[in-house]
């Protein structure tokens, strides 16, 4: 199902997105080969000016892919009207091997992009550029990611057959032959209730410490991304329940980590925070690395400061948004404990 | 790195764009035609799609009908009998009604025999004996008001007089604006459907859970019967739009393609008075980062306004005007509707999508010539090299 105008230009954004990426990998194949720190040739002169169209290339290539997984997953919601059976995002991307393949390489992309834009800012702020090609090997090492994402998504797309009957949330979900379904059921919710709040007391007080005494960086970090990984996994399994009873009635067996963007104004914000928190977070144990370079330290420590601060607001603003909605449901059904 | 500083070179940009009017003028006009267009689609079939929603939640749970060789055939009145039998069925109801042109106004009307009208009447009664009630649309174009009288011709040629004893209407437009409604035997009469048979079955079911396996078992019921569930026919419509509207998009890619290329030209055409500006504004300390950062905004700033303005004039053509551009691609069967009017429906998504397919394109093909402006070198420029 190609000729559809959400498929459509859904593919188009990300053949800009490839094209975009397959140039600055090109300029950064140039850059890695030639590159002399010391030289003040012409063609050095050149290459440091091709190395702004590069960051500004992958600069763009993150804004769009941010705007592509949003895309992704409206589209997803939107093509389950005429996948039989399906009902919400959920459907659609389980009515075929490629949906959520795309789904996590689009996510995983977020962070390696971001990732990479932060080395480069560090880079880019010291005189020597002391990164320059570890950094332009690593941007190789995105081209796959950003290949593997356009492929899985056109595979997704036309794959898709408009009478092959899926399951849906409600019933897929509670099926243990699926995969997502089988976590989500079979998935013990105390154990995974009680991995998500240990993993938010840890990245937050790390988080905090660090910011106290500018240690625990590393530790900060993984504690972030655990915290956003027990997240996506209580959304598939006790944390979704909580807001598609209080915002749209369903029942407690429902656990569609979907639901909730029906629901703009609280969805999006949402699952926003929750990025943000754990991109962040993962970025604050990168720029640990980066201070061990002498002419980089203090833009990373100022960077990181500011990382830490901002991971920090973004996962207690998702946890805070969590239980406040734990809290309207235990005001309506007098229980924390549905199970 | 203070915030301030992004502000004044933003501030910089939009007027270094101020000074050359002429030239941002030309890509705004064009860039706004694209939103214009794609958002048109995009709002037209949304408010399509919606009243396709609207209308089916009126249709039966189960359309029956019965196929001929392949063509759609008369219903033998006997089959709602059989139907009746199954288990779960709530009530069978047979339905009479067709099309009718009208040759003087040059449009075609659905005529419908109803028992009882499922319209809201907003002006005189529903139709009695020998009486009909018409869709708002009917009234206004042919200008009646009950009480007046209309002449239908009927399948023997006949002129057959009518007393329009009232005017309906529904929420949605299209479900009523064409139809002439009248009593069953009535339209039978008119039509000369034998009173054996019917146009197809309405059936509706008690229980929605078990529409499917009812849908199943008529199909083995009547071998030589086509059952169409409301689910299926929603499905049709929705994989209808988007196919069009895909086709519609598909087809101007080239167009959307040219529109980037004309950027991308535009853009890398500087001007010897912007090299010299930027020569100047280097020497004077901005770093290539600066100005570059400096022509990114510039195609932001153009980049938003075009879009905004795009999606306005698109608001105003499809919702205040009816979209007169984009009805005959987008509608197909316009001449079965006198006029219409389109329900706004317009979604975070929806804008969304218009942002990937027209700003997206666009930035990325300003990006490689604002890094070439940016890069000169400040004395080549102000030489003018």
């Amino acid at each position: 199902m190609i000729l559809n105008f959400w498929v459509l230009s859904q593919i188009l954004g990300l053949v800009v997105v490839v094209l975009l990426g397959l140039y600055a990998a090109l300029q950064g194949v140039r850059i890695l080969l030639r590159w002399q720190p010391g030289s003040a040739s012409e063609e050095q002169l050149e290459l440091e000016k091709r190395s702004y169209l590069v960051s500004t290339l992958v600069q763009y290539a993150l804004a769009f892919q941010v705007l592509s997984l949003l895309l992704f997953v409206v589209t997803a919601d939107y093509l389950a009207s005429f996948i039989s059976g399906a009902m919400c995002a959920f459907g659609s991307l389980n009515s075929n091997d490629y949906g959520f393949r795309a789904l996590w390489v689009k996510v995983a992309a977020i962070f390696a992009y971001s990732s990479w834009l932060m080395v480069n800012h560090i880079d880019s702020r010291a005189e020597d550029y002391p990164l320059v090609r570890p950094k332009y090997a690593l941007l190789l090492l995105l081209l796959p990611l950003l290949l593997a994402d356009i492929y899985l998504e056109v595979r997704f797309y036309t794959s898709i057959k408009a009478d092959v009957i899926t399951s849906c949330c409600g019933s897929a979900l509670r099926s243990l032959e699926n995969p997502y379904g089988f976590v989500a059921m079979s998935f013990p919710g105390e154990v995974a209730m009680a991995l998500f709040f240990l993993t938010f007391t840890a990245a937050l007080a790390a988080l905090f410490l660090h910011l106290r005494t500018s240690r625990y960086a590393l530790f900060s970090g993984f504690a972030a991304l655990s915290a956003f990984l027990s997240s996506l996994l209580a959304m598939f399994t006790f944390l979704s329940p909580y807001f598609n009873v209080v915002l749209f009635g369903l029942p407690t067996q429902h656990r569609c980590p979907f639901e909730v963007l029906r629901q703009p104004l609280v969805g999006y914000p949402l699952y926003a925070l929750l990025f943000a928190g754990g991109v962040s977070g993962l970025l604050v144990a990168l720029a640990e690395f980066l201070k061990k370079k002498p002419s980089l330290r203090e833009s990373a420590a100022q960077l990181q400061r500011s990382l830490a601060r901002l991971s920090l607001l973004s996962l207690g603003g998702f946890l805070a948004v969590s239980v406040a909605f734990m809290l309207i449901f235990y005001a309506m059904v007098g229980t924390l404990f549905y199970h | 790195m203070s915030l301030r500083k992004h502000l004044n070179i933003l501030d910089y940009a939009a007027r270094f764009m101020l000074r050359r009017k002429g030239k941002n003028l030309a890509t705004l006009l064009v860039f706004t035609l694209v939103v214009f267009m794609l958002a048109s689609v995009v709002m037209m079939m949304g408010s399509l799609k919606k009243e396709a929603e609207e209308t089916l939640a009126l249709a039966p749970d189960i359309t029956v009908q019965k196929i001929v060789a392949g063509r759609q055939g008369l219903v033998p009145l006997s089959y709602a009998a059989r139907i009746e039998e199954i288990r779960g069925v709530s009530r069978v109801e047979p339905r009479v009604w067709g099309y009718y042109y009208d040759a003087v106004e040059d449009a075609t009307y659905t005529i419908l025999g109803v028992e009882s009208l499922p319209f809201a009447v907003v002006e005189g009664s529903p139709p009695g004996e020998g009486e009909v009630a018409v869709g708002y649309a009917i009234a206004e174009k042919k200008r009646i008001r009950p009480g007046d009288r209309i002449i239908l011709r009927d399948y023997r040629g006949n002129y057959v007089k009518f007393t329009v004893a009232g005017v309906f209407s529904s929420s949605s437009s299209l479900q009523s604006a064409d139809i002439i409604a009248m009593p069953r035997a009535t339209a039978r009469e008119f039509f000369g459907i034998p009173p054996e048979v019917a146009n197809d079955l309405a059936v509706y079911v008690a229980n929605p859970a078990e529409l499917t396996n009812i849908a199943y078992k008529i199909s083995l019921a009547l071998p030589d019967a086509r059952v169409l569930t409301r689910a299926q026919i929603r499905e049709t419509y929705d994989a209808i739009f988007g196919w069009r509207s895909g086709i519609f998009l598909a087809s101007i890619i080239g167009a959307l393609l040219a529109f980037a290329i004309l950027v991308w030209d535009r853009a890398s055409g500087l001007s010897a008075e912007e090299k010299r500006e930027i020569g100047i504004l280097k020497a004077l300390g901005w770093s290539t980062g600066d100005v570059l950062e400096m022509r990114t905004y510039e195609g932001v700033l153009l980049a938003l306004n075009s879009y905004l303005l795009g999606i306005i004039l698109a608001y105003l053509h499809v919702y205040q005007l009816g979209a007169p551009l984009l009805k005959p691609v987008l509608l197909g069967w316009s001449t079965l509707y006198p006029s219409f009017e389109l329900m706004p429906a317009l979604s975070v998504e929806d804008l969304l999508l218009i942002f990937m397919v027209s700003v997206v394109p666009f930035l990325a093909a300003v990006v490689v010539p604002s890094w070439r402006a940016s890069t000169v070198d400040p004395d080549e420029a102000m030489r003018g090299i």
